[in-house]
């Protein structure tokens, strides 16, 4: 018989060293397993901006569905796809949707075999967080067709579509750079996932052009729906002596931060509005921001689907990567009509400051700058873009990757040649950050 | 002014049928209030009759009860032991945990699928077991609380599966994004399909989740191992004055409940999932859902199997009401909550008889 | 090393924390275990922040958060003290219909702002000493006057404490309604005092720690201030130190609490250090009696 206490102390040790092997095995574990080191996504982009409506009446109504990773009311992300949708359903009395909010990546597949089950026949979905599940379900689901945002795996029937906003954020850097005193710029990301990081880059490049002496400095919420996170970070931002922020997290939340801090403590954080128009959020802290128009690239897709140009077989190659001149992103907060809104109040500061254009040398306003950049951006053979050489940063992702054709691990460092344009594949899986952003290392 | 008072006798012996009639009466209870507070809210019975019906015979359900069933016989040992398990949340974590670990780094890609499954199954249970191992031996040398103890490696384990999927274990291929690499195919299970349609449910986790009830009954209530069991959860004192060693049933229960939790765990993560995702998503909650599964199929094996079953209809039926009627699906929360309130109520009610007598 | 930012922060995320963990203590003290604190916080949380939302006024916000927490409380008294429901499964069903209620009735406040709420600013040092002096208040309370007797012996000995005329469930109740109450203040105070901001699920998992606070605070609230500013600190770090001078993960930093109150829960139960840092005796053990009046 053995005894108790003995038993139990023996076993209490086999745990601990069970423990302190694991750990060991676990440090020495052969790191880089797991076959070829990335899969890049090429494909062709499409920009269709002629929108093809179709009147057939008496036809069979074509069911949507919208799955979203929030709730439609987080007046950020989730309700810019709802305002989209609507306009989609105005626009075609063909069309009948239903959306589903709330959704994380758990979910996912039980919403869509939900919409199917219930004759959905298009289903649109709008996070990272569902590309997998949405991957798995075009996969069991040849008949049903899929477009899904901000991903990048596609199949027969299912397109990816993204409107992008480095452009956008660019210009809200050059407001950035301008009007930060402490030299401190706070960015609260919700994912440092490239979409993010080439946001939070084209906003430090900006920031730069006017200001070389600022820095970025970046917290990772981990959540794209967090309103109480991205409170904490921005409050914890700001009292480490950022003055200027902006962000990428579905809600206004840190927007009413800066608002209220404004009123509590007199002290004046300008701010960046996201996705949906946030001015009222803030109307004595928000500069500018990021406006999209998803209706746009909605009701293309629908229109398209419902003519048959797209089908259940061809979606394979069908990616949009919507920018500035198409129409679908804006710079502005205040509707989602802005063309180039800035908030009046700083706009007369901008009015007022001096700058030299980097590639004219010639002297204008900062508001001459910003729109000057803004036409050039508008032009659709893109004159200007701000991922043009020189630039030097370092490499961030841990899986590694390319920039120009070249192999980077983390902590190399890149260097963009003057000159030199970054393409849509460097943009898309950009994984380093330029050097005036401070981010906490891997 | 009147007085009212109320005495509680014992009844002389418990209510006919009462193992069956109090789930069933607690459900039908619950759903009454749910209805009652959904109705205030403008959401039409109808509707919330036609989810319930459509998430009866949804695939889906059976895929939330996996889980919860498999974690929840584990739990109905231990409480049967009046071993207060809370802890099945961080069993599944560890399991699924080290299911990953595991099929991501150290199974070899040429290994057969099916070696490669048992391995990681025998390790998830080890693990779950290993977890829950640490709380029994806590008590069974030094009395402390399990429920306090479980409650923090809970959380103890949730943290490290994040600090593991923001951090090392962050995949490769994920562009950043807080989750591992997809498994290698050959760790991958196998998922069941209806009708020539590939559903969530994956077959060796259900298969596993039968036999685990059946086995779990068996030794519950046919061998000498589950009558100690039992003798130990009804009275500690009976237990030792029949000279049971108790230290030794505290760890059995722990280590069967905690390594049936794990294998849930690997089966949500290798069957469902693909990969380890962030803590709070692996398991959703599942460890504590579990608890209600164990007491509402009355610590009996196979009631947990129609009890976990429920649940899982209710998992699932969750979303749909929320894609319905906009009501959020943590609503839910409210009737498996009531649900269980109500089953303790009237468990008490069916042992004793309240007297109420308004005096003067 | 640490920034006084960082305490500062520690200090406002930590008295929610606080206010829970005192309430808590009491209703611990008793002899009754509530795991329905997490709900209990989470409902707090989304009833202050639609009450201030309608009325605008944030002691109305944190007084309906109290009531709320207080039926919760009750309600759990009643299951587990009256009705001798087991109190661990009553805790966890409650909990989880306090998350069920605080997401409905909270789903059409999503993403409205607050109109007012408590704002702390330069007053830190105001609120950390209030904060002592409530803490001394409970443990004088709890400690020095025959109301705390009485509470502790029900939680210690209830047969004899009602062998001598305590009415051992009535007091059980009243500890629990008391706990339940500050503990959905606390959640109130969470919304109102220190996030500004509620969504679906603000607040879940504070409950949790609170409840290890207690223990780690050895069931005493002076010692509760203390562990509420570090596991409050905890909870700040997760963003301050990803900045500079400190940029590190935070990631396992989140275990710390839990680790540290599983190791001094064994402490407290191991070693000699338990004559005097020990659960109540009766925490979690029905009372029971064949025939009695509730």
């Amino acid at each position: 018989m053995v005894d108790r206490r003995d038993f139990l102390k023996y076993t209490g040790l086999g745990i601990v060293a069970f423990a302190l092997g694991a750990g060991v095995g676990y440090t020495l574990k052969p790191t880089g397993v797991g076959e070829g080191a990335k899969t890049v996504t090429v494909t062709k982009t499409q920009k269709f901006t002629e929108t093809v409506t179709q009147t057939v009446t008496g036809a069979e109504k074509l069911k949507a569905a919208w799955i979203y990773v929030g709730p439609i009311g987080d007046y950020g992300w989730t309700h810019a796809h709802d305002i989209g949708r609507k306009e989609a359903e105005t626009a075609f009395p063909w069309l009948e949707t239903s959306y589903v909010e709330n959704i994380d990546e758990a979910k996912t597949r039980g919403a869509i075999e939900q919409f199917i089950s219930e004759g959905y026949k298009v289903i649109f979905t709008t996070s990272f967080d569902h590309m997998n599940p949405t991957f798995e379900a075009a996969k069991d689901h040849s008949d049903i067709i899929f477009f899904h945002c901000s991903g990048y795996k596609r199949w027969d029937n299912m397109g990816t579509y993204f409107a992008d906003l480095y452009q956008v954020y660019y210009l809200n850097g050059l407001m950035a750079g301008a009007l930060t005193k402490s030299n401190k710029i706070g960015y609260v990301a919700a994912h440092l996932i490239p979409e993010v990081i080439r946001h939070i880059n084209a906003f430090a490049i900006g920031i730069k052009e006017v200001n070389p002496d600022a820095k970025v400095y970046v917290i990772r919420i981990g959540a794209w729906y967090a309103p109480d996170k991205a409170r904490e970070a921005a409050a914890t931002l700001v009292e480490n002596g950022v003055d200027v922020l902006a962000f990428t997290e579905d809600t206004p939340s840190t927007i009413q931060f800066a608002q209220s801090y404004y009123e509590d403590k007199d002290v004046l954080i300008p701010v960046f509005s996201h996705y949906s128009p946030m001015y009222e959020y803030g109307k004595d802290v928000v500069v500018s921001g990021q406006v999209v128009r998803w209706g746009k690239i909605y009701t293309d897709i629908l229109s398209k689907v419902y003519s048959g140009f797209y089908t259940a077989k061809n979606l394979k190659d069908v990616d949009y990567w919507w920018l500035l001149d198409t129409g679908a992103v804006d710079v502005g907060a205040e509707t989602y009509d802005d063309h180039l809104w800035i908030n009046s109040k700083f706009k007369t500061q901008f009015d007022g400051i001096r700058v030299t254009e980097k590639y004219t040398g010639s002297s204008m306003s900062l508001t001459e700058l910003i729109e000057s950049r803004y036409s050039q951006m508008k032009d659709r053979n893109m004159v200007f873009d701000p991922f043009t050489g020189p630039l030097s940063g370092t490499w961030y992702l841990s899986e590694g990757g390319t920039v120009l054709g070249k192999e980077y691990s983390p902590g190399d460092p890149v260097e963009i040649p003057k000159g030199v344009r970054l393409g849509h594949d460097d943009l898309w899986g950009m994984g380093w950050f330029v050097d005036n952003v401070i981010i906490q290392r891997e | 002014m009147f007085k009212i008072e109320v005495t509680i006798k014992k009844r002389s012996r418990e209510l006919p049928y009462s193992g069956f009639i109090i789930p069933l009466s607690s459900i039908i209870i619950s759903i009454s209030i749910s209805l009652i507070i959904l109705g205030l809210y403008g959401v039409d019975p109808g509707k919330f009759f036609k989810v319930f019906t459509t998430a009866l015979i949804s695939p889906s359900s059976i895929r939330y009860a996996i889980p919860l069933i498999l974690s929840g016989v584990g739990l109905a040992v231990a409480y049967k032991a009046n071993v207060w398990n809370i802890g099945a949340e961080g069993q599944i974590l560890a399991g699924a945990l080290v299911a990953s670990g595991l099929a991501l780094y150290y199974i070899p890609p040429t290994m057969p699928h099916e070696a490669a499954i048992l391995l990681l199954y025998i390790a998830a249970f080890l693990a779950g077991s290993l977890t829950a191992l640490i709380p029994a031996i806590l008590k069974a040398l030094y009395n402390v609380n399990e429920v306090l103890s479980t409650l923090m490696i809970n959380y103890i384990m949730m943290q490290i599966v994040n600090y593991l999927v923001y951090g090392p274990w962050r995949g490769k291929k994920e562009y950043g994004y807080p989750r591992t690499d997809i498994f290698p195919n050959n760790t991958i299970l196998p998922q069941l399909e209806i009708g020539g349609l590939k559903t969530t449910i994956n077959i060796p986790t259900l298969i596993l989740m039968i036999g685990s009830a059946i086995v779990i009954y068996v030794i519950l209530f046919k061998t000498k191992w589950g009558y100690e069991i039992r003798v130990y959860g009804l009275s500690e004192e009976a237990a030792r004055y029949g000279g049971l060693e108790i230290w030794k049933i505290i760890i059995l229960v722990m280590v069967i409940s905690g390594g049936l939790a794990g294998l849930a765990g690997a089966g949500e993560v290798l069957g469902v999932y693909k990969q380890l995702i962030r803590a709070e998503r692996v398991s959703a909650g599942f460890g504590y859902t579990a608890i209600i599964v164990a007491w509402l199929g009355n610590l009996n094996p196979l009631g947990i199997l129609l009890s976990g079953y429920f649940i899982g209809v209710l998992v699932s039926m969750g979303y749909t009401l929320q894609i319905f009627t906009g009501v959020p699906y943590g609503t839910v929360n409210i009737f498996t909550g009531t649900l269980l309130l109500t089953l303790i109520s009237l468990d008490f009610l069916s042992k004793y008889s309240p007297v109420i007598r308004v005096r003067r | 090393m640490i920034s006084l930012d960082l305490i500062i922060r520690a200090i406002l995320a930590g008295t929610p924390l606080l206010i829970a963990s005192l309430g808590e203590i009491y209703t611990e003290r008793s002899g009754v275990l509530n795991l329905g604190l997490e709900g209990i916080f989470v409902l707090g949380a989304a009833v202050s922040f639609v009450t201030t939302v309608d009325s605008g006024n944030v002691i109305l916000g944190l007084i309906f958060a109290g009531i709320a927490g207080g039926i919760l409380g009750l309600i759990h008294g009643i299951v587990s003290v009256s009705f001798r429901g087991r109190q661990v499964v009553s805790g966890l069903a409650l909990t989880i219909v306090g998350y069920g209620i605080a997401s409905l009735i909270g789903a059409k406040y999503v993403g409205k702002p607050l109109p007012t709420y408590i704002y702390i600013g330069d007053k830190w040092i105001i609120l950390l000493i209030s904060e002592l002096a409530i803490a001394f208040l409970l443990w004088y309370l709890l400690f020095k006057i025959k109301l705390g007797a009485i509470i502790r012996s029900v939680g210690e000995d209830p047969i004899s404490a009602y062998g001598l005329g305590v009415d051992v469930v009535k007091t059980r109740i009243l500890t629990t309604l008391f706990g339940g109450f500050l503990g959905g203040l606390a959640g109130g105070w969470y919304v109102l005092g220190y996030i500004h901001i509620w969504t679906e699920g603000t607040g879940m998992g504070r409950g949790w720690i609170a409840l290890a606070i207690v223990i780690v605070s050895a069931w005493n609230p002076l010692l509760a201030p203390i562990f509420s500013l570090i596991f409050g600190g905890v909870e700040a770090a997760i963003w301050r130190f990803q900045l500079p001078p400190y940029n590190f993960n935070p990631y396992l930093l989140g275990a710390t609490p839990y680790l540290t109150t599983l190791l001094i829960l064994v402490i407290f139960m191991a070693t000699p250090l338990k004559k005097y840092f020990r659960p109540p005796k009766a925490l979690g053990i029905p009372f029971y009696r064949e025939e009695r009046t509730i």
